[in-house]
């Protein structure tokens, strides 16, 4: 292969390279505002509003341990690993879960 | 092929590898032992292609050769013959005429094209272990596998290696048993798998001089023990073994130290009241270095009152009374504690002054 053919060769790709760059700047631009955005719409949120959103969390989690509890206490695995199926006295992988949560 | 060897040679040939005769006569070959005469020993092997073992013994050679013998008529003759010189020749390719004293005995045998050979684990990681070291992991470890073919998982026993480091872990999800170890030659990279339990209660009872050293290969999916004149293959149990670390309570709320053998037999003397229960229960209550067992049936009822150290908060607790019986009697220390975390959650049974082992236990609601 020439030198000269080589050159374009390499131009070509520099030229891609660039093209990439700028692709990737406009999405990190873009990025940037969607995270401003953001910011601003949470500092408008009040701490009521905060908090009613942590009390809600709160309420599912608590009722998902709840179900999860009385799931195990009804006679079924909780642990991922047999998870639904019917267990036959406690199960040291559903305590271990049930306490870890 | 034409040997002669001792009763005590070929008995042990047939007893080390009779654990890896299929049961099953699906395919009749895995109810064979192959019987292979080279460089002046006789190498016994059987394989249900579950587990595939091979052993030699020290024969006097006259021809080299070999040949399939139906396994339990060969071991049962083995056993029943006289405690003398045996000769065994393989004539016309297809009987095996056993000689001893002045009689004779023929065996019809099978070709040895049909037997399925052993797996070469060559390419596997290579590991070693004192084998005195092996067998006391594997016994401290087994009886914790679960015998549920179920849940197969959990009839097998996690090994876990970290440089030279070994942990053996099992569990039937009632309880779970840990054992840590040293390897000799350790893996570069950290490497697990699980191995079946029984599996290993084979190689454990195969364990007859402590003095070896076990070579390990473990492969994808293979493992092989090798011994001074005894090869183990089998397969690994696929699967993710559930994050046992999970499990382990790290804080506690009251511990115990307490003697393994009065424990032991005051468990022992107590469970006879729950022989014929569906929960096999003891409670335990623990309160001023007094631990008071007690137990209850339709049979009767008993207690027992033994001196003990405690700290912290008293404590009243239920446990399987076997489950209790099985780690005492792998426990090797004189001593031993119990912490509790709370009457529903495990306690964790270990050795006094030893932290390469613990047992949890989860109690039995009362």
């Amino acid at each position: 292969m020439k030198l000269t053919e080589s050159l374009i060769e390499l131009e070509e790709k520099h030229q891609a390279l660039l093209e990439e760059i700028t692709a990737l700047k406009m999405l990190a631009f873009t990025l940037e505002e969607e995270n401003e955005r953001l910011r601003r719409l949470l500092c408008s949120y009040t701490d009521e509003d905060k908090a009613k959103v942590e009390r809600n969390v709160a309420k599912i989690q608590g009722q998902g341990y709840d179900n999860l509890v009385k799931l195990y206490e009804e006679g079924f695995h909780i642990c991922h690993l047999h998870f639904g199926q019917a267990r036959q006295g406690d199960c040291l992988f559903c305590v271990g879960f049930l306490r870890k949560l | 092929m034409k040997i002669t060897a001792t009763k005590e040679n070929l008995l042990f040939g047939v007893s080390a590898v009779q654990k890896a005769v299929s049961n099953k006569s699906t395919l009749p070959i895995l109810t064979c032992i192959k019987l292979e005469v080279q460089n002046e020993k006789l190498y016994f092997s059987a394989t249900d292609l579950e587990i595939g073992i091979q052993c030699h013994v020290p024969v006097e050679v006259v021809t080299e050769g070999m040949t399939i013998v139906p396994a339990k008529y060969f071991s049962e003759i083995v056993r029943k013959l006289p405690d003398s010189l045996i000769t065994l020749e393989l004539v016309n390719e297809h009987e095996l005429i056993i000689e001893y004293e002045k009689s004779q005995l023929n065996l019809k045998t099978f070709s040895p094209d049909d037997f399925p050979q052993l797996p070469d684990v060559e390419a596997g990681v290579k590991l070693e272990i004192s084998a005195a070291e092996l067998k006391q992991m594997i016994n401290q470890i087994v009886f914790a596998c679960s015998m549920d073919e179920r849940r197969p998982l959990f009839t097998g026993v996690l090994c876990e290696i970290e440089n030279k480091q070994l942990k053996m872990v099992s569990t039937d999800t009632h309880r779970l048993a840990l054992k840590q170890g040293k390897l000799k030659k350790g893996a570069k990279k950290p490497l697990s798998f699980i191995i079946p339990g029984k599996i290993l209660s084979e190689l454990s009872r195969l364990i007859q001089n402590e003095e070896d050293i076990c070579y390990l290969s473990i492969s994808e999916n293979l493992a092989t023990f090798l011994l001074d004149n005894i090869l183990v293959v089998c397969r690994l149990l696929e699967g993710q073994f559930p994050n046992y670390r999970q499990v382990i309570p790290t804080q506690y709320n009251s511990k115990i130290k307490a003697n393994t053998k009065l424990l032991s037999e005051a468990v022992e003397r107590i469970s006879l009241f729950s022989l014929n229960s569906d929960t096999n229960t003891v409670q335990i209550k623990v309160e001023d270095n007094l631990m008071i067992i007690f137990s209850q049936s339709e049979l009767g009822q008993g207690y027992e009152q033994i001196f003990i150290e405690n700290e912290g908060e008293p404590v009243e607790i239920a446990f399987n009374y076997r489950y209790l019986l099985d780690v005492f009697k792998v426990l090797a220390t004189d001593f031993f504690t119990i912490e509790f975390t709370g009457s529903l959650s495990p306690g964790i049974i270990r050795p006094l002054e030893n932290d390469d082992f613990l047992y949890l236990i989860l109690p039995v609601r009362s």
